[in-house]
């Protein structure tokens, strides 16, 4: 009876898996087929076009398509840097709203939360007038630089990775710090030796979190960058389609597939970090 | 102890070296005139300071470099468009007065039968030093490049063969690729003559030309000077007395006016309501189905008997990896069109039905946030991964032992967990759905629509709304109204999430006891 | 620690790799994705002459449009921007471009209608390269000869469609009144009337006139008889012509390279006539537009004169970009191609679009209203009466 639930079980298990799967996919699919398509269109006849080619690749890494290269670059150096320095000041935010009884700390807590709230399809002017500021004031974070476009990036960050942080280091106990003062350490050295390692599968999270969310932001990099050597992968590509008169659709579906695959290649070789050896039992000693 | 004092002294020494820098730089900054870049540096130093040595600043020091980001970044644009809702900004008065002045100011007109002149320019390559300007029925004039016109005479000047003066003060003739070099001095040159001055008209003549406008700064009139007519500020534009307009108009403070069109305009207010009521169903559909979906396979997943999780994992990912434009792209035209999608194509040939995906309310309602949980679901099933990672595995193995199955060990232990730190997510990720302007605006562009000369389609969200009605003014854009509909949007979803937040209360104190 | 130490040298490296400054003294030119291809050419020569730097910036149409406004005063705009003339009335009056001063005898070297276009309150705000508007383009494979008159264009659309397949005999964009809009303007229909000295008639708005309203009863037919789907928006076109499953299509010489990527055999045909009258596509018109507040002001004149307006780069421009040149020097030596001559001959009964900036409002109602016909809720003289009115009402500033 036992054995044959367990069949069951595994059975449905894998059947749930595998339907979310196939929903998953099966849109990207269409876009395989599309990037494999001769004619620069959507497909509207077939999922796969009758005479595949691999023309749009080419013409991606070697062809008059190639700055895409220089995009993907950009948008790996861009998207690695806000993640790393975000996950960075987040955890710093996070240390401080779980550990430390201040005044205000709740209002903090929501008002750096509720500031995201605010729709961004409106700001951007304001954002565009900020960097102009910077580009007379100090020019290598002004516009039209990938580091204050990491600047921007930043200041979105804070807000809900915080508190997705902070709800973990609340469920590490505290009793493991307090161990650590009384052979003297000081707070910082208690967050950078006990929190942190502890936390390692919610700040790989976050660290992925931030960097998709970077990868295919739109609207706040079109508007400070210029030129295409200096393009993310999502402004360049905008530029295929989307205008009426020269969409590249086969090109830009095959840029879409090689840049998620980049995407899916990181995510893959990071996602050990969440999982190694579950140290999430532990700490609740 | 003794290790200690270093330490001490290390950081005094660091603040002070710090601090005279910055000092060194704000004096520095108040030679330049920036006085305002100078006053922020140097709050911001004695801030640091204060952070640096005062026991009490301890939860600060944390937050600050975050903070700083969150407040120029995010806070100060919001601000801006604060602002934005109380000025007429709007297409046409789009730029400061200042910059409509200066932009009346540059305009400058070519007088019939007006003098060009060609030039011949002396210098070094690296720099230019005279011009000899040059025109029919006129004698040579010289200049220096302050604009001063100076005596051809009393400037020691030498002939070559031909009679042409080939060189200048020791400075010889420059060729033409040698003067380009310098193309940005000789552009910014204006030689006062007559009324108006001489400067670049094109890179080979100079022209003569005579400004179009006057500015009385005391009358704040603005004067023709073809034809003298004189124009008046009148509703943030110059207006002459017969009621020619000049373009472009400024910027103006006009308090209210924006809120209380929005609220007395009837074709405005209407569809508010309905739009705000599908805008909640939109997010809150969206946020539970796909958090639903994701926590169910991040369990799933999470379960170290499942094999080849790490697969399942990365190809879960995929929809959140592709960038959103791509997928939202194939899904309207790829999948829901009604006569060559996908979809209707399959039910076509297997039931012989036929549905209007994105054609009508109802359809097009279902369809958006179809694809929307599709769009949202991995995000869910990563956050519910990570959180998971913090539920106690003994706690389970203990409950497990005292009876508990499944469903209850989910419901009882891990759920209550995961919940202290994804339900803020959830209230995070209603907001960001609520104002997810791209994929409604790339899927249905609000549409179906729902009459003719309606602001408001059938999927229109507030959000896309405001963005309609920032183009429905007669001319351009209303960005001045529909930052106003911004900042009520923002009242809103800030009072609703206020308003779920006082639940979360007791979610944090839970996480206190354990 | 050393992870700290570690990002910190990582950042100063990368910041001074990414510095780059906009400067006096050289030209910068947005473009989008079709035309800056082409200026970086012009460009690139243009320094090879004189020397001066000249930076083309790819960027899509809106980008550009909504940019420019506020990117220029504030110092960090273009000094040209390559557009459509549809942009000059909101341009101006944000006052984002310039005036162009250029001698007579340059100007009447252009198309008339194109510097008509190109103008704005009388004043000249760009200088144009090509003229452009749609005609019948058809599958020489599907369609061997191009049908003369709408009955017999329906004949052949009537032969061809096979919705199993599917394909189609004729189809123009639908809602979105610009392709469609010589089957509109045959029979009378217009936007904006005119007064006596050439500008709009804002006060005169013509979508309910008869002809509109004949010309949108043919569409509602095509429909109703299952000839063309209620929405053909332009990615299912495409797709559709790539793919040879379309025989004939109201469109521009944009959608030509796409057709023949996908191996179509392509024919260029004016549209035929309606009732014995000809269909009048709107005629857009291309070129370069300057900054209002741009320092480089000799720069650009030079450009422009001694550049930009010379038969051997308007010829580069055709070239690249095979449109039916402004200029009419290189117009009369491209005379002989096929595809842009049938261009040429079919806009050649067109009308300018009107380049007010109530158009984009216009634009809106009237795509609604052909949608609600389309759809079959509306019969064509409802929708676009009550267009025609919503409109009125907005246009007399009572909202």
């Amino acid at each position: 009876m036992n054995y044959k639930n367990k069949i069951w079980s595994k059975i449905w298990r894998n059947l749930i898996i595998w339907i979310a799967i196939i929903f998953a996919v099966f849109p990207i699919l269409f876009i395989i087929g599309t990037s494999f398509n001769p004619a620069n269109s959507i497909n509207t006849t077939q999922i796969f076009p009758g005479n595949p080619t691999l023309e749009n690749y080419k013409s991606l890494i070697v062809g008059e398509n190639n700055t895409f290269l220089i995009w993907v670059w950009n948008t790996l150096k861009i998207s690695f840097l806000t993640a790393g320095i975000s996950v960075f000041l987040c955890s710093l935010a996070a240390y401080s709203f779980s550990r430390f009884r201040f005044k205000g700390r709740r209002m903090g807590l929501l008002t750096i939360l509720l500031v995201q709230m605010f729709p961004q399809t409106l700001g951007i002017t304001a954002i565009f007038l900020i960097m102009t500021w910077f580009n007379d004031k100090i020019p290598f974070i002004g516009l039209n630089t990938h580091a204050g476009l990491i600047l921007v990036y930043l200041g979105g960050a804070i807000g809900m990775n915080t508190w997705l942080m902070k709800g973990y280091f609340d469920s590490i106990p505290k009793s493991l710090e307090e161990a650590a003062y009384v052979d003297g350490a000081t707070s910082f050295k208690a967050f950078r030796a006990i929190i942190l390692p502890l936390a390692r599968p919610i700040l790989v999270v976050i660290f992925i979190i931030q960097f998709i969310g970077t990868y295919s932001e739109y609207m706040i990099a079109s508007t400070l960058l210029k030129g295409d050597k200096m393009y993310t992968l999502a402004v360049g590509l905008r530029l295929f389609v989307g205008q009426h008169y020269d969409d590249r659709w086969g090109p830009f579906a095959a840029a879409g597939v090689l840049g998620s695959i980049i995407v899916i290649v990181i995510f893959y070789s990071l996602q050990d970090l969440i999982f190694s050896g579950l140290t999430g039992g532990a700490i609740k000693e | 102890m003794e290790k200690k004092f270093r330490k001490y002294i290390l950081k005094i020494s660091i603040f002070a070296m710090v601090d005279a820098l910055v000092l060194f730089f704000c004096i520095m900054f108040i030679l330049n005139d920036d006085i305002i870049i100078s006053s922020i540096i140097f709050v911001v130093t004695i801030l640091l300071n204060w952070l640096g040595f005062s026991k009490k600043s301890y939860p600060l020091r944390y937050l600050l470099p975050g903070l700083t980001f969150m407040i120029a970044m995010v806070v100060v644009p919001i601000g801006y468009n604060v602002y934005i809702s109380f000025t007429n900004y709007s297409t046409g008065h789009i730029v400061s007065k200042d910059q409509a002045i200066k932009n009346f100011m540059n305009r400058e007109y070519f007088p019939e039968n007006g003098k060009k002149y060609d030039y011949i320019a002396y210098g070094t390559p690296e720099s230019l030093k005279y011009l000899l300007l040059h025109s029919e029925n006129d004698e040579d004039t010289l200049v220096d490049m302050e604009g001063n016109v100076l005596d051809f005479n009393e400037i020691k000047h030498s002939y070559d063969d031909s009679g042409f003066p080939g060189n200048i003060d020791n400075f010889y003739v420059l060729d033409q690729k040698e003067i380009f070099k310098n193309i940005k001095e000789l552009q910014n040159l204006k030689i006062t003559y007559l009324n108006g001055w001489l400067r670049l008209g094109t890179l080979r003549e100079f022209y003569y030309y005579i400004p179009q406008y006057t500015y009385d700064s005391k009358k704040d009139i603005l004067i023709d000077n073809k034809t003298e007519k004189i124009y008046r500020v009148k509703n943030a534009q110059f207006v002459s007395d017969d009621g020619e307009m000049l373009d472009p108009g400024w910027t103006e403070v006009i308090g209210f006016q924006n809120y209380i069109r929005l609220l007395t305009t009837e074709k405005y207010r209407k569809p508010f309501f309905s739009v705000f009521l599908w805008t909640i169903e939109w997010s809150v559909l969206t946020v539970f189905f796909s958090f639903v979906i994701g926590l169910g396979l991040a369990l799933l997943l999470n379960d170290p008997k499942i094999k080849m999780r790490k697969f399942y994992r990365s190809l879960l990912i995929l929809p959140y990896a592709m960038p959103a434009f791509i997928s939202l792209l194939i899904w309207r035209y790829g999948f829901y069109n009604s006569d060559f999608g996908l979809f209707n194509k399959i039910l076509n040939s297997m039931f012989n039905i036929t549905i209007p995906w994105l054609n009508s309310p109802g359809w097009a309602r279902f369809s958006v946030i179809l694809t929307n949980v599709w769009l949202t679901f991995p995000y869910m099933m990563l956050v519910s991964l990570g959180a998971l990672q913090a539920v106690p595995g003994n706690l389970l193995e203990a409950a497990r032992i005292d009876g508990a199955n499944g469903f209850q060990r989910f419901r009882k232990i891990t759920f209550p967990l995961i919940m202290i730190s994804i339900a803020p997510l959830l209230i995070g990720s209603f907001a960001t759905t609520f104002n997810n302007f791209t994929v409604i605006w790339l899927l249905t562009e609000g549409n179906p629509i729902t009459g003719i000369g309606n602001v408001s389609g059938a999927t229109d969200i507030l959000i896309s709304y405001a963005y309609k009605l920032a183009f429905i003014g007669k001319a351009g854009n209303e960005l001045g109204l529909s930052s106003a509909v911004a900042v009520v949007i923002f009242l809103i979803i800030v009072t609703i999430s206020v308003l779920s937040f006082r639940r979360t209360k007791v979610l944090e104190e839970v996480a206190d006891e354990l | 620690m050393k992870r700290i130490i570690l990002l910190v040298t990582l950042i100063l490296f990368l910041v001074p790799a990414i510095l780059l400054a906009t400067e006096e003294g050289k030209l910068i030119i947005w473009a989008d994705d079709t035309r800056a291809p082409i200026f970086k050419e012009i460009a690139s020569s243009y320094t090879e002459e004189t020397g001066i730097e000249v930076d083309v910036f790819e960027m899509t149409m809106d980008d550009i449009t909504e940019q420019i406004v506020t990117a220029s005063p504030a110092g960090e705009g273009p000094d040209f921007v390559v557009g459509a003339h549809d942009w000059v009335g909101r341009l101006v009056l944000n006052g984002s471009i310039a005036p162009i001063d250029l001698p007579e005898d340059i100007i009447e070297q252009f198309d008339p209608v194109t510097i008509d276009a190109m103008s704005y309150g009388g004043k000249l705000y760009g200088v144009p390269y090509s003229r452009e508007g749609v005609a019948l383009l058809y599958n020489k494979d599907l369609v061997p000869e191009p049908p003369q008159t709408w009955r017999e264009l329906v004949n052949i659309a009537k032969e061809l469609t096979d919705t199993s397949i599917p394909q189609y005999g004729f189809l123009v964009e639908y809602p979105y009144p610009y392709n469609c809009f010589p089957i509109l303007s045959a029979l009378g229909g217009y936007v904006f009337g005119k007064n006596p000295d050439g500008s709009f008639n804002l006060n005169d708005i013509g979508l309910d006139s008869v002809g509109m309203i004949l010309g949108a009863e043919l569409i509602d037919w095509l429909i109703e008889d299952g000839l063309m789907p209620e929405e053909v928006p332009w990615e299912t076109m495409t797709g559709l012509l790539s793919e040879g499953h379309l025989g004939m299509v109201i469109t521009g010489p944009w959608s030509v390279p796409i057709a023949e990527k996908g191996g179509v055999n392509v024919g260029v045909a004016p549209i035929p006539d309606i009732c014995g009258q000809k269909p009048k596509p709107f005629v857009g018109v291309s070129g370069l537009m300057v900054n209002a507040y741009s320092p480089n002001k000799a720069i650009i004149q030079d450009f422009l004169l001694n550049h930009y307006i010379t038969n051997e780069v308007m010829m580069k421009i055709f070239e690249m970009d095979p449109r039916p040149p402004a200029y009419l020097p290189t117009f009369e030596l491209v005379k002989d191609d096929p595809v842009m001559n049938a261009f040429a001959e079919s806009i050649s009964n067109g009308i300018s679009q009107p380049n007010v900036p109530e158009m984009s409002l216009v634009w809106n109602i009237w795509a609604e209203a052909m949608t609600m016909i389309g759809n079959q809720t509306m019969e064509p003289y409802e929708a676009l009466e009550e267009a025609d009115m919503k409109l009125e009402e907005i246009m007399k500033g009572n909202e």
